[in-house]
C-alpha cells in the first residue's frame, strides 16, 4: 500500500497576540484505500486539519505530501491541477452550491475545470455521478432551493465524486441529516468506495459512523492527535487514552446502573488552554504533576495503537 | 429540527430576481408599460413629432391646442408636443447614461474592494465615504462654474457624486456572497478568483444592483430636470422638461398649461421607475 497523504509536525496556529493553536504537531499518514476517521469534539482541530490538506487554509508550519508531492507551500495555482484528486465533501450541503445555477450547472463547472471532455460526454458524467449517487438524474435541472436535505447532501457527493478523485475528506457528511438517511449516505459512500478504491479522510464527532465507514480512527483533542488506533472492531475496548475513554463513555446508556461518570459529570470545557502540559491536564481524572509540565508524545502501546499519555 | 430552519433562512436569503413575482403586482406592471410608451415615444420622437421643435414662429405664440398643434404652442410659437417628445429622449437619455456611469464604475469598484478585502478595502471604503459626503448641488454648481453649464458637464458632475452608492451596495452584497459556504466549495473545486468574481458573485448580487438603479432612475430624472431648471444644467433652447418649465415660469399666471405638461410627464415618468423598482426589489426578495 502506497502513502496517498502524509502529514509531518502539521501546525496551523490563529490570532497574533493570543493564540489559538488549532491544529498543533499533526503526523498522520492515510495508504491507498485505507479510509481514516478523525475524531474530536468541536474545536478540536478536525475540520481545520481537513482544510489544510484541501488547500483551503494555509499551513502555519509543518510539511504535508499528497500523491509523494510535498505541498504545504503551493500556491493557489499550484494546487488547482491536484484538486480533481483531492476532493471534499462539505457539512452544510445546501450552501455548497451556488442558488443562482442549478445543481446539474454547479456539478458541471467543477468537471469543466479539471478535464476536457465532448459537450454530450460532460452530459453523461453529470447524469452518471446523480445516478451513482441514488439520485434521480432530472434533479440536474432544479435549484438548491427545490430540493430535500438528503437530496442535497447526494448531490453534494455526486459533485465532489463526478471528478473520481483517489482522496475524498468527508467533514461531517451526515451530521446535518435525519437518521433515517444517515445510514443509507454511509452505505452509499462505503458502496463508492469500494467501487471507484478511493480513500476517505472521514471528520466527525459522532462514534457510531466511524466502524462503518473507516478503517483507522485517529481521536483528536485541542489540535493534537492524542489516541491512534488502526482497527475499528472493538474500539470502545480498545481505547486507553483518559480522553477516548470519556469520549464513549459519554454516550448516553439507559440503564442506571450502567452508567458511568462520562464527560457530563466532569468539567465540560477547560476554562483555560494549559499554556504547557498535557492538553487534557484539567479535565483527566489521572492528571498528575508531569501532565502538568510535560505534553505527552505520541508513544506505540501495543501494535497499531499510540496513545499520547504519561499514565500509561 | 435547528439545521433544517437554517437551511430555510439561508434559502430564503438568495439575492435572485424572480421575475414571475416582479409583475405579480399590479403597479409594477403600470408602472413597466408607462416606461416601456416614454421610452418608445423618445425613440421614435422623430417620427411622431409633428414639427420641428426649436422652430421658431412668434406669430402663433401662447395659441391654445388646435389641429396643427395639439398642444399648443409656446411662448415663441413652438409646438409643444414636439418639444416634449424630443424632451423624453434627454430626459431618458441622460438619466440612463448616468445610471450606467455610476454602475460601470461602482459596481466593479465594490466588487473588488469586497472581494479582497483588508487595507484594499479599507482604502476604498474610506475613498468612498469622501464621495458619499459630497452634496450633488455644490459638486454640480462647482462643475458648471469652472468648465460651463451644459448637459454633458451635468452627467459628469452627477455621475461623480452617486458611483460611491453603487460601489457601497456592491461591497455590502460581496462581503455577504463571500461569507457563504458555497464559496469555499468552489475554491476546493478549483475555481480562480476571476471564476468566482464574475461566474459567481456578480451573477447573485446583479439583481439587488439593478434594484437599486430602477429604483434612482427616478431621482436622477428629476435631478437632470431640476438642475437645467435652475440653469446649471442642459441649456435653451434645447427642448428639455426642466428647461421647459423654467421658460414657462413667468407665463404661471396667463399660461399656467405651458408649465402642466412638462411638470405632469416629470410626475409621471418618475412615478413609472419607482414603481418598477419597488417592483424588482420585492422580486429579488424572498420566494
Amino acid at each position: 500500500m502506497s502513502t496517498l497523504l502524509k502529514t509531518e509536525h502539521l501546525k496551523k496556529y490563529y490570532g497574533k497576540k493570543k493564540i489559538v493553536k488549532a491544529v498543533d504537531d499533526v503526523s498522520l499518514g492515510i495508504h491507498a484505500g485505507s479510509s481514516m476517521a478523525l475524531i474530536g469534539e468541536s474545536g478540536s482541530g478536525k475540520t481545520t486539519f481537513g482544510k489544510l490538506i484541501a488547500g483551503l487554509e494555509k499551513p502555519t508550519d509543518g510539511k504535508f505530501w499528497f500523491q509523494g508531492q510535498e505541498m504545504q507551500d503551493f500556491s493557489e495555482k499550484q494546487f488547482r491541477p491536484y484538486r480533481k484528486n483531492l476532493q471534499m465533501i462539505f457539512q452544510s450541503s445546501s450552501g455548497v452550491f451556488d442558488p443562482g445555477y442549478t445543481i446539474g450547472e454547479n456539478i458541471l463547472e467543477i468537471l469543466k475545470l479539471h478535464e476536457k471532455l465532448e459537450a454530450d460526454e460532460y452530459e453523461d458524467r453529470v447524469k452518471e455521478a446523480l445516478i451513482q449517487t441514488g439520485l434521480d438524474p432530472d434533479i440536474r435541472n432544479r435549484y438548491v432551493r427545490q430540493i430535500s436535505g438528503g437530496q442535497c447532501q447526494r448531490a453534494n457527493i455526486a459533485r465532489a465524486l463526478v471528478l473520481k478523485p483517489k482522496l475524498v475528506i468527508c467533514d461531517e457528511p451526515v451530521s446535518s441529516l435525519d437518521y433515517s438517511i444517515r445510514k443509507q449516505i454511509l452505505h452509499l459512500l462505503n458502496e463508492l468506495q469500494e467501487k471507484y478504491e478511493m480513500t476517505y479522510l472521514l471528520i466527525t464527532h459522532d462514534l457510531s459512523n466511524v466502524p462503518y465507514l473507516c478503517k483507522e480512527v485517529a481521536i483528536m483533542y485541542q489540535g493534537r492527535v492524542v489516541e491512534f488506533i488502526d482497527h475499528t472492531d472493538r474500539l470502545k475496548e480498545t481505547a486507553i487514552h483518559p480522553y477516548t475513554v470519556d469520549l464513549f463513555d459519554s454516550i448516553p446508556v439507559k440503564e442506571p446502573r450502567m452508567r458511568r461518570i462520562g464527560l457530563q459529570e466532569k468539567k465540560m470545557f477547560s476554562d483555560t488552554i494549559p499554556e504547557q502540559g498535557c492538553p487534557y491536564q484539567s479535565r483527566c481524572s489521572k492528571c498528575t504533576k508531569i501532565c502538568k509540565e510535560q505534553i505527552p508524545e505520541l508513544t506505540e502501546i501495543e501494535k497499531g495503537h499510540f496513545a499520547a499519555c504519561h499514565m500509561l | 429540527m435547528g439545521s433544517r430552519r437554517a437551511q430555510k433562512t439561508e434559502k430564503s436569503m438568495i439575492q435572485n430576481l424572480y421575475w414571475k413575482q416582479v409583475f405579480q403586482s399590479p403597479k409594477t406592471k403600470i408602472g413597466f408599460i408607462v416606461v416601456i410608451i416614454f421610452a418608445v415615444a423618445a425613440i421614435l420622437a422623430p417620427v411622431l413629432a409633428p414639427h420641428d421643435p426649436l422652430l421658431v414662429d412668434v406669430t402663433i405664440k401662447l395659441k391654445g391646442p388646435s389641429a396643427t398643434y395639439p398642444l399648443g404652442t409656446d411662448q415663441l410659437g413652438r409646438c409643444i408636443l414636439s418639444r416634449l417628445l424630443w424632451g423624453s429622449r434627454y430626459s431618458l437619455s441622460y438619466s440612463f447614461t448616468v445610471l450606467m456611469i455610476t454602475v460601470c464604475v461602482g459596481v466593479p469598484i465594490g466588487l473588488f474592494a469586497g472581494y479582497v478585502g483588508g487595507k484594499i478595502d479599507s482604502v476604498i471604503m474610506r475613498i468612498i465615504d469622501v464621495f458619499m459626503a459630497m452634496p450633488v448641488f455644490i459638486v454640480a454648481l462647482a462643475i458648471a462654474g469652472t468648465m460651463g453649464a451644459s448637459g454633458v458637464h451635468l452627467i459628469l458632475s452627477l455621475s461623480v457624486v452617486s458611483w460611491a452608492e453603487y460601489a457601497r451596495l456592491a461591497r455590502a452584497l460581496t462581503l455577504q456572497e463571500k461569507n457563504k459556504n458555497y464559496m469555499t466549495a468552489l475554491k476546493a473545486g478549483g475555481c480562480g478568483h476571476a471564476r468566482i468574481i464574475f461566474r459567481h458573485i456578480l451573477r447573485n448580487i446583479l439583481p439587488s444592483v439593478i434594484a437599486l438603479a430602477t429604483m434612482e432612475i427616478g431621482s436622477i430624472i428629476l435631478s437632470i430636470a431640476g438642475f437645467s431648471f435652475i440653469g446649471l444644467g442642459v441649456q435653451a433652447p434645447t427642448p428639455e422638461w426642466g428647461i421647459m418649465l423654467s421658460d414657462s415660469k413667468s407665463y404661471i399666471q396667463t399660461y399656467p398649461s405651458l408649465m402642466f405638461y412638462p411638470g405632469i410627464l416629470i410626475m409621471i415618468i418618475v412615478l413609472a421607475f419607482n414603481y418598477l423598482g419597488e417592483g424588482i426589489q420585492n422580486g429579488t426578495a424572498e420566494k
